[in-house]
């Protein structure tokens, strides 16, 4: 699965922390991922502008990476949202036919 | 809870992967373990199993450590990609000579320059010009400062500021050019001293 899109669009509303971040995707979406992975992936998008990061207190008076969209990473994750639609649309018409296939309907 | 900081910190070393990262994953990577432990212990979960299960839960540290990218070039040349990163070890060395030359200002320099007086030489344009430059960094105001300024660099700027390579080379001369210029300078001197002795 690709995190990308996941990891910007749960960064949408607030800056984040690593462990934040890993919180909010398995209470929206169930999802379980070798959690470490995660830092990877967010040092590669704040390398390629699309996140920004600065170390601040968090609540709990402890010091974490907090993680931000830039303007670069919004622009990225709006084109995102938009392949998605385009391949949701592709897949279910294929996968339940007809133009007007709409979820849980069953292919003829 | 410092004790359960350091025992992970401890048991992070041990995994021989910490080498492999920077100091910044390092704190983000132990964090995430202290966050979920803590996590762990706060919901019922024993200490020593609840860091067996956060370790687990992170996954594999030799791939996540072999999945940080490395710095970014900013520019890809046929020797190969310039890195933002030289320019900061760049500015760095520039700094390590800069302090030589305050060291020589402060240490060295008013001895050759109570000898220089003590003879009469008579100095050259050059030497005359290190020695005024030199003085000018002796004042323990102009030391702290200087000091004071780095570490505020240090701490507020430079780690977070990408320092392009030429600064980074414009830097690094003007400090060994300082150095440099200050040692022989200071032996010119001494060459026309040499002389008058062999003269006699």
């Amino acid at each position: 699965m690709e995190l990308r899109p996941l990891v910007l669009a749960i960064l949408e509303a607030r800056p984040l922390y690593g462990y934040e971040i890993v919180q909010r995707a398995r209470r929206r979406a169930n999802l379980k991922w070798e959690e470490g992975t995660l830092y990877p992936l967010l040092h590669r998008l704040e390398r390629d502008g699309l996140l920004a990061s600065e170390w601040r207190k968090a609540p709990t008076g402890k010091d974490r990476k907090y993680y931000f969209l830039t303007r670069r990473g919004k622009t990225a994750l709006a084109k995102d949202r938009s392949d998605w639609k385009v391949q949701v649309r592709v897949v279910s018409e294929i996968l339940l036919g007809g133009r007007h296939a709409k979820p849980g309907r069953s292919a003829p | 809870m410092p004790n359960r900081e350091e025992a992970l910190r401890k048991i992070f070393e041990a995994t021989g992967v910490s080498a492999r990262l920077t100091d910044d994953q390092k704190r983000e990577l132990l964090a995430h373990v202290e966050d979920a432990v803590e996590a762990k212990v706060g919901a019922g979960v024993p200490e020593m199993e609840a860091v067996g299960q956060a370790f687990s839960e992170l996954g594999d540290l030799e791939k996540i450590a072999g999945q940080f990218p490395g710095p970014q070039p900013v520019a890809v040349t046929p020797e190969g990609p310039l890195s933002l990163e030289t320019g900061r070890a760049l500015t760095w060395s520039a700094f390590c000579f800069f302090a030589l030359f305050l060291a020589l200002s402060w240490y060295v320099t008013p001895k050759f320059a109570a000898v220089f007086q003590q003879v009469r030489v008579p100095l050259p344009g050059l030497t005359a010009l290190f020695l005024t430059i030199s003085q000018g960094f002796r004042p323990l105001p102009v030391l702290l400062g200087v000091v004071v300024l780095l570490s505020v660099l240090e701490k507020f700027g430079l780690r977070r500021i990408r320092i392009p390579r030429p600064i980074g080379y414009v830097l690094l001369v003007a400090s060994v050019t300082l150095c440099v210029g200050l040692v022989v300078s200071l032996f010119l001197p001494l060459v026309s001293l040499l002389e008058g002795i062999s003269r006699r």
